[in-house]
């Protein structure tokens, strides 16, 4: 940056900000913390501060800045301790590094803005604090009065999350409403929806064993779990290099040749998108045929597993689930599927460890239920080095404990996250509770995010939708359809506690909060005082208060002000964290109703949905190469996680744009057969939208597959219009909203597409 | 395009060298009164020299990111050819400066201008030699070949000869050995092109496909091949045996040949650098 | 021998292509978008349903008979007793010569600044005892820094080239890599940041 103090005064003064003496810094109970270089404030001495990384993308980094005369000169990474392979630094990735590219980006927003233009243009007129938080409470009071709290949608996104304090998701937004009234509440995510709601089903609940139990673990199946691109929790990449190191074999099944795959994997197994099931019941069906499962085990911890057999076996619908039928469905060999079969049931401790993305698919809750039969199946559950088939985001992490900010109330309604554009939409004539006439969204570029985009648009453009107010640090594709759009600061900005992976940080106000942005908490003091419930919402507190009480209840964190001054506190990570263990070892029950690992399921039985069968079977997507729509669209369209963001967060970060091109990849037998070579501008379309973006032709994917990494900010050739093509590579123009049949998850994954040359 | 100041520069020193060189060699291989009734001739050509070196060392610069450093150069004239091309550069300049002062102001003092027009052709062509070294790299085989480091004497003799050729042309009663020789001069420079590309062609393709297709496989190689070599050989044949061909052909193969030049240049670069960085 | 040569250890077979070092260097370095003085390039090769892929992260090698040191017209890199081959931008000119000379385009022209600059080693961190910010931001542990010597004998089974790099005795660097099975593999194409290159 090289930003020196003068030439950064010069710049805070001509945008009409003192931003040096922003309220932020009285809020947070007065400027710096002194750390190791005791220069805090002074001109022309440089001091470095811990801090945490809170972003969605699974790991919780320590983050370290250089600041000297109030700005972030350089960034550094965990080095307050030596790097142990035990206890290992918590190093940040690629994106922490960008972060002073982040925060002093030239697209932060500076002030509060209205809209001017037709919403979704992206024309806006400056407009005063003042003004600002008399707006919004008054729409809010308007929309209350008029149609009642459950009017006002809570678009709560994980723009910043795991903060004591500044937490967008599931906290500052929920707590505002409820103690205003209530609010419609979004619960799921767009990210795990169908396994929150399934595998508790079979296994009682969504608990977790840590990374440095894969160092016992002999076999792995890395299933659709991408490490290597996605945090998994810190250091969960190098834990298992260190597994690699010590003799384990490794399955990668994926369409892609991730770098997960190209990294560990001794066998890469490029499955068709949706047909995991397929492959699973495959596999079960050779361990059941060849006798190879641990009957032992299956019978002592699960329930309904006869019925599973009978399934997998043929005996209920008279199709024996071998791998010559699963082969042309899922693409997989079935010699291949039987050696994997084979030695996923001979080596123990073996771990079968799966991602999120086979269950972001029409039937997602069906793999969610079957990887934990197959780990029962081959019982490999509650055993050290083994695993029991979670889709998971994040690898277990010991806890200190501390309670998180009390959250009062209750909302008036609560709906899968994913279904806003409908529900805004459709509303109770369409079967949801509540009509929405107002949303807040807070850290949420769920525009961007959610599936089918253009959807979302005439979902945010329908006159229904009275007011749209946007908390945002940056003008996304989101913040362009707000009516009022209200500047955030960053992490650097504000004081807070984060619980990074394995240790809890405290988090100083490093920089004074840039421009006129503020808060979240603190826009939400000011509205909540103009709609006469502050004192409720602050509790009497400040900040820092509320953060010393916090902390008072971890197990680990010492006395505030030891706190402030050492920053980190650690949890030793070597200690394993294996989930059941107790349920396995110790004979304590499962939490589920019958206290075993139910297989088969009466509860979901008795829900009676002919799409949530009792036990975990392979249903055919609806957009999948058998539907009659691959005429149209014949190719399989997957929307990964790119190590490049964090969702659509860091996309405006230019360091890391470019390291990797963003581009769709495309197999070169498909790309030969419509005249497509690597780097080709290409159209990819299907009836939501269309998208042009390059080419990345390359062996890396499978045949009639296609993928585009998510994350990419919507950048259409029209503004506000629906419909319109998008210039940037954003997936969610492509992919459906429908929901999965019995979470009312997001089906994303799930989607065909037709590729040609532009 | 982003290495037109390295393509000027390269070519319009070499085309001033050329531009010193042969006439320099033509005064003292004729008689005294053979360089009269050339003089106005080669009056017009060294007067050329100065304002080209000029432009060749303001394209130079041109090409540096922080051209005020370059006096620089001098510190690492032991180890560098680069530094060495920087500072023959300069000295060349020097000289042209006084040898196009000499045409201009003191046509008549032939003496001191065949002394100051031998100093600058040395120095000129030690120049020549200093650029064409830079080129010679281990790290870069697709340049490290002897006909690229011929290349550039090439160049100032075919520039220089079709230049020379050009002024006599338009001044009757040049000698008929002063033709002659000129044919000779461009007839070879031709020659050592064609032949250094004959034995570039194969070692290219040992080393890098790449460079050989980007190269061989332009249509603008072959063009130049045959406009920029072709024509100023079409020229030189009657030259050679003294016979005066049409000015208004001459002075078209000079454009030639000029194009030619920034032609293969740009080849030169581009089918190397645009692969850069190899690796 | 005053001071034993410094280098860098890049361990292929534990490297993912994760970026974090080349961002990191970019940081502490303050780069703009274009130079990337540290490079994650991603070899690739093999066919569908048996592809390879591996990253090699390679900044400046800070060679034994480092090229840089000869061709600069000005003299702008000297060789420090630690081995560490150092820019001196306030000297460089930009003649860009050093970006055609270097074998591992390790010198790269950034054009904010009109001037060429490379990978230092850190070295204001090393006389600090640290380690260059790329090893101390590696999340593989898969980059190390220190006498060659030392790191050939901490790896014995590394080796100064790849079949894929530029062929070592142009420049002696003072670099080891421990490589993994692929290496062997004829690769396909080379990708280096928003370039593919077809080998």
């Amino acid at each position: 940056m090289g930003v020196s103090r003068r030439t950064f005064l010069a710049w805070s003064g001509l945008l009409g900000g003192a931003a040096l003496v922003a309220p932020s810094l009285g809020l947070s109970g007065g400027g710096l913390v002194e750390t190791a270089a005791e220069a805090a404030g002074e001109e022309g001495k440089e001091a470095a501060y811990y801090t945490a990384c809170a972003r969605n993308c699974g790991s919780k980094c320590i983050l370290k800045a250089y600041v000297k005369d109030g700005v972030i000169t350089r960034m550094g990474s965990d080095d307050a301790v030596a790097d142990d392979p035990n206890n290992p630094q918590l190093r940040m990735c690629l994106r922490g590094w960008s972060y002073r590219k982040r925060v002093y980006a030239p697209d932060r927003l500076k002030y509060p803005m209205k809209r001017v233009g037709k919403r979704g243009e992206g024309k806006f007129e400056r407009i005063s604090w003042d003004e600002a938080f008399d707006l919004y409470a008054q729409w809010l009071k308007e929309v209350k009065a008029q149609f009642g709290p459950g009017a006002i949608y809570c678009m709560d996104g994980s723009g910043s999350i795991d903060l004591a304090l500044h937490s967008t998701w599931r906290q500052l937004g929920p707590r505002f409403f409820r103690m205003y009234g209530g609010g419609t509440e979004q619960t799921l995510s767009y990210s795990s929806g169908a396994r929150t709601v399934a595998t508790p089903y079979t296994l009682g609940n969504l608990a977790n064993s840590s990374a440095p139990t894969f160092r016992q673990t002999k076999l792995m199946l890395m299933w659709g779990w991408n490490p290597a691109e996605n945090g998994m929790g810190t250091n969960t990449a190098y834990f298992l290099r260190q597994a690699k190191e010590r003799g384990c074999k490794v399955y990668v099944i994926d369409p892609r040749f991730t770098d997960t795959a190209a990294s560990y994997a001794d066998v890469w197994v490029p499955l068709k998108p949706g047909t995991d099931v397929a492959m699973m019941s495959a596999m079960a069906w050779v361990i059941i045929n060849e006798k190879l499962q641990d009957q032992g085990f299956v019978e002592k911890y699960t329930e309904g597993w006869q019925e599973w057999f009978d399934y997998i076996t043929g005996k209920e619908d008279g199709q024996p689930k071998t791998p010559e039928w699963a082969e042309p469905i899922t693409g997989v060999q079935a010699n291949l599927i039987r050696q994997m079969a084979r030695e996923y049931a001979a080596v123990k401790p073996a771990a079968l460890v799966m991602g999120l993305g086979p269950q972001r698919t029409a039937y997602g809750e069906q793999v969610a239920r079957c990887g934990p039969s197959l780990a029962a199946l081959t019982g490999n559950i509650g055993i050290l080095g083994g695993y029991h088939a979670l889709m998971n985001w994040m690898m277990a992490f010991p806890s200190d404990g501390m309670k998180t900010l009390p959250m009062p109330g209750k909302p008036t309604a609560a709906l899968p996250c994913n279904q806003w554009p409908d529900l805004f939409l459709k509303g109770k004539s369409g079967g949801y509770p509540v009509d929405i006439h107002m949303a807040v969204a807070t850290g949420a570029n769920y525009l961007n995010q959610g599936g089918n985009l253009n959807k979302a648009i005439t979902a945010l453009q329908n006159e229904g939708l009275k007011y749209f107010v946007v908390h945002e640090q940056f003008m996304t594709p989101t913040a362009k359809f707000a009516d009022l759009l209200l500047p955030i600061n960053s992490l650097f900005e504000r004081m807070d506690i984060a619980h990074a992976n394995g240790a809890a940080v405290f988090m100083p106000q490093i920089i004074p909060s840039l421009y006129e942005s503020k808060s979240d908490w603190e826009i939400m003091t000011q509205v909540a005082r103009r709609l006469g419930f502050e004192q409720e919402w602050t509790g009497g507190k400040t900040e820092e208060a509320w953060l010393k009480e916090l902390a008072a209840t971890s197990k680990l964190i010492p006395d505030w002000e030891t706190f402030k001054k050492q920053q980190i506190v650690r949890l030793d990570l070597a200690t394993p964290i294996v989930a059941f263990k107790e349920q396995v070892q110790d004979g304590k029950p499962f939490p589920t109703p019958s206290g075993k690992i139910e297989i088969s399921s009466k509860r979901i039985k008795e829900a009676n949905n002919p799409k949530m069968p009792a036990v975990p079977k392979y249903i055919a997507d609806w957009e999948s190469p058998g539907d009659p729509l691959a005429q149209k669209y014949p190719l399989q369209f997957i929307a990964p996680h790119s190590k490049q963001r964090v969702h659509s967060a860091f996309h405006n970060v230019p360091w890391v744009r470019e390291v990797e091109p963003h581009a769709l990849w495309i197999n070169p037998v498909d790309a030969a057969s419509r005249g497509i070579q690597n780097d080709d501008t290409i159209r990819i379309f299907n009836d939501r939208g269309e998208v042009h973006i390059i080419a990345w032709v390359t062996e890396r994917i499978m045949p009639g597959v296609v993928a585009l990494t998510e994350g990419a900010w919507y950048d259409p050739e029209e503004p506000g219009k629906p419909g319109s093509i998008d210039r940037a590579g954003c997936a969610n123009v492509l992919t459906s909203d429908r929901p999965t049949p019995f979470a009312g998850a997001t089906s994303q994954h799930t989607c065909l597409v037709q590729v040609a040359r532009r | 395009m982003k290495e037109l100041p390295l393509i000027l520069f390269t070519v319009l020193s070499q085309a001033a060298v050329g531009l010193v060189a042969i006439p320099t060699v033509l005064e003292s291989l004729l008689g005294t009164e053979k360089v009269a009734a050339l003089q106005p001739a080669l009056r017009n050509v060294g007067r050329l020299v100065f304002p080209l070196a000029l432009a060749s060392l303001a394209a130079s610069l041109w090409h540096l990111g922080a051209p005020l450093g370059a006096y620089r150069a001098v510190s690492n004239f032991g180890s560098s050819w680069l530094a060495r091309e920087i500072i023959l550069m300069g000295l060349f300049t020097a000289c042209a400066a006084a040898y196009s002062h000499l045409w201009q102001w003191r046509p008549e003092n032939q003496p001191a201008r065949r002394t100051v027009g031998l100093v600058a052709a040395v120095v000129g062509l030690l120049a020549v030699f200093a650029t064409g070294m830079v080129y010679q790299l281990p790290s870069r085989p697709d340049w490290s070949h002897w006909s690229n480091l011929m290349a550039g004497f090439v160049t100032a003799l075919l520039i220089g000869g079709m230049a020379v050729s050009c002024a006599v042309a338009r001044h009757a009663g040049a000698p008929v050995e002063a033709r002659r020789y000129l044919g000779y001069i461009v007839l070879a420079a031709a020659a050592a092109l064609v032949l250094g590309l004959a034995f570039y062609g194969p070692y290219l393709t040992g080393v890098s496909g790449t460079t050989t297709a980007l190269l061989f496989g332009n249509s603008w190689f072959w063009l130049r091949l045959l406009v920029g070599v072709g024509l100023p050989v079409w020229v030189a044949a009657p030259l050679v045996k003294g016979e005066q061909p049409g000015p208004v052909l001459v002075r078209i193969a000079l454009v030639a040949v000029v194009a030619g030049e920034l032609v293969g240049r740009t080849l030169f670069y581009t089918s190397v650098l645009s692969q850069l960085p190899l690796f | 021998m005053a001071n034993k040569q410094l280098g860098f250890f890049i361990n292929v077979e534990r490297c993912i292509g994760c970026h974090a070092c080349e961002v990191a260097c970019k940081d502490k370095n303050d780069l703009e978008v274009g130079p990337r003085w540290r490079r994650v390039r991603i070899v690739e090769g093999g066919a569908y349903p048996k592809p390879f892929a591996y990253s090699i992260s390679m900044a400046c090698n800070h060679c034994k008979d480092p090229i840089c040191v000869k061709v600069c017209p000005v003299g702008a890199y000297t060789k420090r007793e630690d081995g560490l081959v150092i820019h001196d931008q306030s000297r460089c000119i930009g003649c860009r010569y050093c970006t055609f000379a270097c074998p591992y385009a390790a010198p790269q022209f950034d054009e904010s600044k009109g001037k060429a600059g490379k990978c230092s080693g850190c070295h204001d961190l090393v006389d600090k005892g640290q380690e260059p910010i790329c090893v101390q931001a590696c999340i593989l542990r898969a980059l190390e820094f220190g006498p060659l010597e030392e790191l050939q004998q901490k790896h014995p089974g590394a080796v100064q080239s790849l079949p894929v790099l530029p062929d070592p005795k142009v420049t002696d660097p003072s670099v080891r890599l421990q490589p993994r099975p692929e290496v062997n593999s004829r690769p396909a194409r080379i990708v280096d940041g928003h370039r593919t290159r077809q080998v």
